[in-house]
Order: C-alpha cells, then structure tokens, then sequence
C-alpha cells in the first residue's frame, strides 16, 4: 500500500530571470514501511521535493501536483494550518547540518521536551508535577533509542558541546517522538565521517526493521544509501530518471545516468586498475537557470540523439520506471 | 628507492593551563615515523581527533613540533628558508572558498606565490600561470574571474593551481573530497592522478572515503590518538588490516545490510 503517493509534481520557483521550473513532473510512491531513497546530486532539487511534500516552501514557489496523498489525506486541499498539524505528528524531518538547526541557547532535554506528544503535557497545577517525571521518562527513553547512552550528560548539554553524530541522533529522537508515519532524512549524513556516518545509517535501518517506520532518505551518495534502502529513485536536474525497487536499480539499470551512478560504487573485484582514471559523465551539472531543453542530461548523456531534445515521456515496465528515449532494455 | 620525505620521532605537545599556576601537557601526535618516495601517495586515515590534520600541518610548516625532525632529500627541514620549504611543500586546504581570497581574481590570487618566492620576470610569471591553469584544465579566461564566480569543483582547481604554480615535491590535501559530490570527487581524483602522472608530484592525502584511498594511495598510515596504528602498504592494509582499529575503519566503510 501506498503511504506517500506524489505524482507529477512541479515546482516553479519566480526569480530576477523569469520562471524557473526547477522540479519538472517528479513522481514519488512509497510503500508503506519501507526505505526509499531519493539520490541526486546536490542542486538536483531533493530537498525541494522534501519541502513541498511537507508544505514547508515559501511564498514564490508554485507547488502543482495532480496528486498529493498521504495514506487517505489529499494533501494539495490543506490549509497551511492544517499542514502544520501533519508536520511533525505524520510526517518528521531530519536535516543536514543537525547543528545549525538545534537551537544553540537551549539545552537538549529542553528543546526534546517542546516535542513531546501533546497528551504527555498537561494543563492542570497537579499535574504538572508529575509531568515533569513522565516527561523526563520520555526524553530518556527516546535517547535510549537512538542510541545515546549517556542520556543524563547530553540532556543538560548545549548543542555546540556536543559533537555532529549525537546531535544527528538527537534530531532522529527529535523526529520519531511522535511516532510519525513517514520520517525524511535530507542527507543526515553530509561531512561527518565514515564511522559517524555508518551509525547514522544503521540507525535509521533498525529504525525502519524495528518500528515500521517509513523513510524517504535523500542523499548524494549512490554508494552508500543504495545497501539499506528497499526503492530508489534517481534525480538529476529536476527530473526524475529512473525509479525502481533496489534488484531493478542495481540488476538493470536502463538509464545511463543510473549507470554511472553504480559505477561510483567502486568494487574492487571488478578489475579498476589502480590509480587509473574513473569514470565520471563529460561537464558539469548546469546552473538552474541554463537547463538545457528537453532531457536535461542531454549534453552530457553518452548516448544523446537529436530526439533527446523533447522531454520523454515516463514508462513503466513492471514498476520499473524510467524516462529515457534511448534505455538500455534487458535482452531476455 | 629515492626517498623523500622522512619523518622521525616527530611529537607534538600542547600546554594548557589550568587554572593559575598548573597546566596540563596534552599531546596531539607521538613518536610518528614515516617516510614517503617521490611520485608516490600516502593516505593517513583516522577517525576525527587522532592528529592526522595537526600532523599534516606540521608538514606544512603551519604549526612547529615539539621534537623530532622532518628531513626533505635529507636535509631537516628546520634547516630549511621559509621560502625553499613552502617551494617545496604546498597544503590543498578542506575547502576552498575560504581558503582562496575573496577579493582578489584568479590571477592576483596565483601571481602571489610567484611573486614571494621567484625571481621571475611579469611575462614569465603570466606564461607560468597560464601553463599551470591549462595544467588543471581551467581556461585562461578564468584569470579576470573572483573566487565566487566559480562552482565548487572549479575553486579546487584554481586551489590545486596555486598549489602546483611552484612546482613543489610535495602536495598534502588535507580532507578535499570530504564536501564534493560523488561525481565531481571522482573529477578531482581523475585530476590529481594526471597531475601526479605528468609531474612526478608526490601527495600527502587525508581522507574518510576509503574505496577512494584505496585508489589513489600506495601506502597508508592509520592513525589513533596520536600514534599510527598501522603503517603498511595499500594493498596489505587492505586484504590483511593488522590492527583492530583499521578493521574497524574499513567494516564501518560499506556495511552490509541485506544480510
């Protein structure tokens, strides 16, 4: 079953140069307690898609979707008040950078209590004073889970005392207080190193294996979300290329894209010479206000033809979907 | 083999006072060495706070050492100008828009080095400059350009330029690819791999992405609270990793989890 089911979902954004249609008909379906991962690299427009689906875009994007659903709620029909409700109670965020989003003049337990499930909170005088116990019991628990032990020392701690993977771990407690429905990584892992980074992943794994919770990971990095993930889609520029489940993607890639996207995997037993040049796409990836027309890989695509000009459209072979003229298709 | 660079018994100390009268002496690195081949590349891997960057800056001449001796073609560095030692060891910094000058363009920003430390005349500068940038495969357009004007990829290309400009022994990149994106880390690899083909460069390289070290690396040094742990060559640290904390290192790199 579907629990976030987008389809053609557009993004205009107005600027100085006109408008720019930075995400160009994205389709997004996520199952139910799965891991789906959104790769693409940066500037590639995942977390426009990130903001949209959780209605946190401002003023001079114009957000179009012929659907929005999440489980049974049409998400287009909400007011932004009742945007604001699903926030964080259906749907959670976890950024990058946890600590520039922690609030640096409040310690942790503080800002992990202003969190907290409405019902744990109460309004009457005698209640408060048991609450303060409840809510404590609740901040320790919710540390314990993401994997801080020492709950006491980093709850009356300020976020610049502590190092970028506690505060990540944080932000996760953060996010799964309410037990939402869906939880969105946007790459919880940018500059923290491999260690740090593996804690991270592994937690939002157990997170997914344990709990049933639903995650859309967003990340750049093909080689090191696409082990734990269950579907992924592929970004580039705005367009979504291809989007599969993980034995489509890593079996039989179709789009070129994808195909050196699993080349950045560097497998060793696959003889790479050493110190021999790798394989990367000619160019670079253009500015938001140069896109080329059409398939925006275009000039950079190995196998461009003069068709590639007009944008293809979506095809589906058995849940395989992909959006390329020229897809490399299995023989069989 | 020629060896180049060698590092013996260097330490690193730093005094903390506490309080008024005590200090505490806390060290960075001890009893670190090691020596590097021209041509080659060295990989010091760690986890965050085991002194790879205090002892690569060392290298550098950004900070002093507390004992021992680096020696370049045998001679200790200490013996060394300012000038002869920063012609020869160049430092790559983690990122390069705050480690080139904002308000001076391409040009200024790599006739600088050129200017301190040759003898070379403003036609012989300019010719050098241009051969340097068609060496990191940048256009001499680029020359009347400001830093910002640049993507990322293009700012460690100029870093790389300025750094190459004197022709140095030794580059020491100091975490580089750490905030690129997959694809363009693999473009600064591509690029490093020709400038050492073509130069005979040596590097000093401190990463976290290991199939890359791997890569690029002939030798690689782990490194845990200020001692090397290990010490070996790529292909042996790799395939039979001796100690548990490069174990740990290379099982945390690509988990498994389908299994």
């Amino acid at each position: 079953m579907a629990l976030l089911d987008v389809r053609n979902l557009s993004i205009d954004i107005n600027t100085a140069q006109g408008k720019i249609r930075v995400i160009d008909k994205a389709n997004l379906n996520i199952v139910d307690g799965s891991i789906h991962s959104l790769v693409g690299e940066s500037g590639s427009g995942k977390s426009l898609i990130a903001k949209a689906v959780l209605g946190l875009h401002n003023e001079n994007w114009i957000v179009t979707a012929d659907r929005m659903f999440l489980g049974n709620i049409d998400l287009m029909k909400l007011s932004s008040r009742e945007r604001r409700k699903i926030m964080g109670k259906e749907i959670a965020i976890i950024f990058q950078n946890p600590r520039s989003y922690l609030d640096p003049s409040k310690k942790i337990v503080d800002q992990m209590r202003e969190v907290l499930p409405k019902k744990l909170s109460a309004k009457h005088f005698l209640k408060k004073m048991t609450a303060k116990s409840t809510h404590q019991q609740a901040i320790k628990e919710l540390l314990h889970k993401v994997g801080v032990q020492n709950d006491r020392d980093v709850g009356n701690s300020y976020p610049h005392e502590l190092s970028e993977g506690i505060c990540q771990k944080v932000m996760i407690a953060m996010a799964i207080a309410n037990n939402p429905r869906l939880l969105i990584a946007d790459e919880p892992t940018t500059s923290m190193e491999a260690v740090t980074q593996a804690q991270i992943f592994r937690l939002l794994f157990k997170l997914n294996q344990l709990h049933n919770t639903t995650i859309l990971l967003l990340s750049n990095n093909f080689g090191s979300i696409s082990n734990l993930s269950d579907y992924i889609s592929l970004i580039y520029c705005g367009q979504t290329v291809e989007s599969g489940s993980y034995k489509q993607i890593i079996n039989s890639p179709m789009h070129p894209y994808t195909q050196t996207m699993i080349k950045t995997i560097l497998e060793f037993d696959e003889n790479i010479a050493h110190k021999s040049q790798l394989y990367t796409l000619p160019g670079s990836i253009p500015p938001a206000n140069q896109l080329p027309i059409g398939c925006r890989l275009g000039p950079r695509c190995p196998k461009a033809q003069r068709t590639c000009v007009t944008n293809p459209e979506a095809v589906n072979y058995k849940g395989h979907i992909i959006r390329c003229h020229f897809p490399t298709l299995d023989e069989k | 083999m020629n060896t180049l660079l060698n590092v013996n018994n260097l330490s690193k100390n730093y005094r903390r006072s506490n309080g008024l009268f005590s200090s505490s002496v806390q060290s960075a690195y001890t009893d670190i060495n090691f020596s590097l081949e021209a041509g080659k590349t060295l990989s010091i891997i760690g986890e965050s706070g085991s002194g790879k960057s205090t002892l690569v800056q060392t290298i550098a001449g950004l900070r002093s050492q507390s004992s021992g001796e680096i020696y370049l073609h045998g001679t200790a560095l200490s013996d060394f100008s300012l000038q002869h030692r920063c012609k020869s060891i160049r430092m790559l910094f983690h990122a390069p828009s705050d480690s080139l000058n904002p308000k001076a363009t391409i040009g200024r920003i790599l006739s600088a080095p050129l200017k301190l430390n040759s003898n070379l005349t403003a036609i012989e500068r300019d010719q050098q400059i241009k051969e340097t940038l068609s060496l990191v495969g940048l256009l001499p357009d680029y020359l009347a350009f400001y830093p910002n004007m640049l993507s990322s990829v293009q700012q460690h290309q100029v870093a790389l330029a300025r750094a190459m400009i004197l022709d140095p022994d030794i580059i020491i990149a100091d975490e580089i690819l750490a905030g690129l994106d997959i694809s363009l880390r693999f473009k600064l690899v591509n690029l490093l791999l020709t400038i050492q083909e073509k130069k005979g460069v040596s590097y000093i390289v401190v990463a976290h992405n290991m199939s890359l070290v791997r890569h690029i690396s002939d030798h690689i040094i782990v490194m845990h609270n200020g001692v090397i742990v290990e010490n070996d060559t790529t292909e042996n640290v790799y395939s039979s990793p001796k100690s548990d904390k490069t174990k740990h290192l290379l099982q945390s790199h690509q988990p498994d989890y389908r299994k």
